[in-house]
């Protein structure tokens, strides 16, 4: 037999064993057609899109010409651009350093309660907010903050009826703190659900063996359930940078108003108005795109950094 | 067993799918988009009473004002534009109209839409995209009919010994007294002056206009200086002593502080509920259309006993900039399958008496019954006395294209208190520069020009630093981000007009 037809035969029986495990296993691989059909249709194809960045582009006459980079060029010279851009950079790294520890910190606090009905209590009651839209919180913040017949203002006045009151959903000083801290109330509850099935996958022997070794239970946390949360925790951090760049176009458009918006405007809440309300469809896709290759950039930068650290931890 | 159900699934689903095609052959749709702050149900009264007029599917989306522009970009850029639709710059009119995309009425006018050729006659040619030898594309509103009035409560002022002040000073005091002076009597202090609010610069046009600056919009809103330059009003003379004032009332809370939060609808409520003295708006709302069901206090049969307006130094508020809003437009999608029903549709809806009865007022007999049609006087019916069911069921919100033509109801049924104070606003308004061409400026810097406005006049009425300083700084970025070219342009279009 010549090397030639050993490769060929090798390709048929490859390809046999191919044929027999999707014929064995169809129902399974029939499951991931609409998740393949979601990603083609509504990331993939839309990829096209991008080379509006390139190219001259009017809503009511279509595309022209290829303009190579005069759009970032033109965009990037921006003042309300920089400002968006080192906003954004800012409320991300906020919402990454505040926001991400805090649904580890709550998992392990709730996996601490010992009665089953408070545990299931306290899950749903944090996991709530979370469908909770952005534009009812931001009502909720605009009655709770009035000046005028706000309660918290309310509650100041009946203890110093003297107090300067300021409303913070209107205050440039502390709008950004409003946002990290109401992003944090809203998406702890939901970052804890992966967290906390982690924890349940932990080994009980674990901590019997450490108990038996004199551990307490600060020990029992820290060298064995977040020891054993650790992947858990790379993982989600790396899709976290990854996401860095998506600063909440929800949260931020429903709490801008012209006072504070110098402080909150992202790059998601400056393509709205320059490519949906002007029809600036090339400048908002080139910011888009900016963004885009800017996460992508940072997820491989982490993942490179993780794989450094931890061998096993990363995501490719 | 299990095919043989499965079979008869699919062939009842392909069945449905030939009935609606069928459906669809039959009975045409005609899709209008209009923008209007009224949200009326998708298959109401009125929608069905057109539908069955003109033998067809009538389907109107009203979008609120904030976000139209945004959806028509949207529809225009996907190419899925309704038969009708309302464009509401010109930039946008002209662009659409010289890319074909809009379709010609001027053939179909005789066939179609007599009430529109007669009451346009010559002046149809008057839009930047209409002429005798390419065609009429846009229908514009008739717009010179509402001005603002600054309303202010009677009752409060009698009740606190006050006149209607006739100047800024005799406005701080009656302001003041009406925040703090318990002016509702219930012994608590919740009661502000006036209504304003960043949501609309209607709210603040008598009160510019008090400074001779014309506040049209927050959006880059323009002036003309003595030189002929027609810039930004921060540049105006008195825009700084206009911002002290303000400031003025602000530190003293004569307005509630709130004032870059709350919405518009927030600020009518005040007036309805009893929570503010003075509210700046059209009257057609004030004593016309919200009088008396929208207010949740007693109020006396005639609205001039409960309402004054409001005059300082003997200026009103804003002109209309032309008889005719060119800006505003109705236009036919030039893909649509059906353009000369639209056309008929629009001109029954918006210049006949009866569609706009229809429009206005509902289905007669249903929603409300004439009680003197010669003079315009009618009562409505049942549930319908009710203003959001009343809308909610499609009257008053498919009424307004935008403007106002000759047959429009809301005109001919205004009551007098509203009609009066509208005439003596025209008397006392002030002018601004309304530029009809499209300014390449706009299209480059518009957006940004617009928002250094809005926090400039926001932050200059509440900040605590140097306000000399700080409008400086906003200047200097309305210059540097393209303002200098934007005057440049503004000054020479207003100058060839």
């Amino acid at each position: 037999m010549t090397q030639s037809t050993k490769v060929i035969n090798q390709q048929r029986r490859k390809g046999a064993r191919l044929l027999h495990r999707f014929r064995a296993d169809w129902m399974l691989y029939a499951m991931l057609i609409p998740g393949l059909v979601y990603v083609i249709l509504f990331h993939y194809i839309p990829m096209y899109g991008v080379t509006y960045a390139f190219r001259e582009f009017s809503a009511v006459k279509g595309l022209g010409d290829w303009v190579g980079l005069s759009v970032f060029q033109k965009l990037f010279a921006k003042n309300a651009f920089q400002r968006a851009f080192s906003n954004n950079i800012l409320i991300s790294v906020l919402k990454l350093v505040f926001g991400f520890p805090f649904p580890i910190i709550l998992s392990l606090m709730i996996n601490e309660i010992r009665s089953s009905k408070a545990k299931k209590l306290v899950q749903t009651a944090v996991v709530l907010p979370n469908f909770i839209s952005w534009f009812i919180i931001t009502g909720l913040m605009f009655a709770l903050f009035n000046v005028t017949s706000g309660a918290i203002p309310g509650i100041i006045r009946r203890l110093n009826p003297e107090a300067t009151i300021v409303n913070i959903t209107s205050d440039k000083n502390s709008i950004r703190a409003l946002v990290v801290a109401s992003y944090v109330w809203q998406a702890a509850g939901m970052g804890t659900v992966v967290y906390l099935a982690a924890i349940t996958g932990i080994d009980e022997q674990l901590y019997e063996a450490a108990m038996i070794d004199g551990a307490g239970k600060w020990k029992q946390m820290w060298h064995i359930t977040l020891a054993s949360l650790r992947p858990t925790i790379i993982v989600l951090f790396i899709f976290r940078v990854g996401g860095v760049m998506n600063a909440g176009f929800d949260q931020i458009y429903a709490m801008s108003n012209p006072l504070v918006i110098s402080k909150i405007d992202i790059i998601d809440t400056y393509v709205y108005r320059i490519g949906i309300e002007q029809a600036k469809f090339s400048e908002a896709t080139a910011a888009g795109l900016a963004k885009s290759v800017i996460g992508l950039a940072l997820v491989l930068t982490t993942n490179f950094i993780a794989k450094k650290v931890d061998p096993d931890s990363g995501i490719m | 067993m299990k095919k043989f159900v499965s079979l008869l699934l699919t062939l009842t689903l392909l069945l449905g799918l030939c009935g609606a095609i069928a459906t669809a052959e039959a009975v045409p749709t005609i899709t209008i988009l209009m923008a209007g702050d009224n949200t009326p149900a998708e298959d109401d009264s009125v929608l069905r009473a057109l539908g069955e007029k003109f033998g067809c599917k009538v389907e109107i989306q009203v979008i609120p004002e904030a976000d139209y522009a945004g959806k028509l970009n949207s529809l225009i850029a996907s190419n899925t534009l309704p038969d009708l639709f309302q464009i509401r710059n010109s930039v946008t009119l002209k662009e659409m109209a010289e890319a074909g995309r809009l379709y010609n009425m001027a053939p179909a006018l005789d066939e179609y839409a007599p009430d529109i050729k007669a009451y346009y006659g010559d002046s149809i040619y008057k839009s930047i995209v209409n002429d005798p030898d390419t065609g009429i594309y846009a229908l514009f509103s008739e717009a010179g009919l509402y001005v603002n009035n600054l309303g202010i409560r009677k009752d409060w002022l009698a009740k606190l010994g006050k006149e209607i002040p006739t100047n800024l000073d005799e406005l701080y005091d009656v302001l003041n007294a009406f925040t703090y002076d318990d002016p509702d009597g219930n012994g608590q202090n919740d009661t502000y002056g006036i209504a304003l609010s960043t949501a609309s610069s209607e709210l603040w046009e008598n009160l510019m206009a008090a400074f001779d600056i014309p506040i049209k919009t927050f959006d880059n809103p323009l002036c003309q200086l003595e030189d002929g330059t027609v810039t930004t009003i921060m540049k105006h003379p008195r825009f700084l002593e206009a911002i002290e004032y303000l400031r003025k009332l602000y530190q003293a809370r004569l307005f509630d502080p709130d004032f870059t939060t709350l919405t518009l609808m927030q600020c009518f409520e005040k007036l309805w509920n009893s929570q503010v003295g003075m509210l700046g708006f059209r009257f057609v709302g004030t004593t016309n259309n919200w009088y008396p069901g929208r207010y949740t206090f007693e109020v006396p049969a005639d609205p001039s006993e409960l309402f004054g307006t409001v005059y300082l130094d003997g200026k009103g508020s804003i002109a209309k900039y032309a008889r005719y809003d060119l800006a505003n437009a109705f236009a036919i999608n030039a893909a649509s399958a059906n353009p000369e029903l639209a056309l008929a549709i629009g001109n029954y809806m918006w210049y006949t008496e009866e569609g706009q009865n229809l429009t206005y007022l509902g289905v007669e007999g249903v929603h409300y019954e004439w009680v003197d049609k010669e003079a315009g006087v009618y009562q409505r019916l049942g549930e319908f006395k009710d203003d959001v069911v009343h809308r909610a069921d499609g009257a008053f919100a498919y009424a307004s294209a935008g403007g106002y033509t000759k047959a429009n109801a809301e005109t001919r049924m205004m009551n007098k208190t509203t009609q009066d104070a509208q005439a003596a606003e025209w008397e006392k308004v002030i002018d601004w520069p309304f530029i009809i061409e499209p300014l390449e400026a706009d299209v480059e810097y518009g957006a940004d020009l617009s928002m250094i406005f809005k926090e400039a006049f926001a932050e200059l009425i509440v900040t605590t630093g140097d306000v000399q300083e700080v409008y400086n700084e906003y200047l200097q970025r309305w210059l540097d981000e393209g303002g200098e070219q934007y005057e440049a342009e503004a000054t020479a279009a207003y100058a060839a007009q």
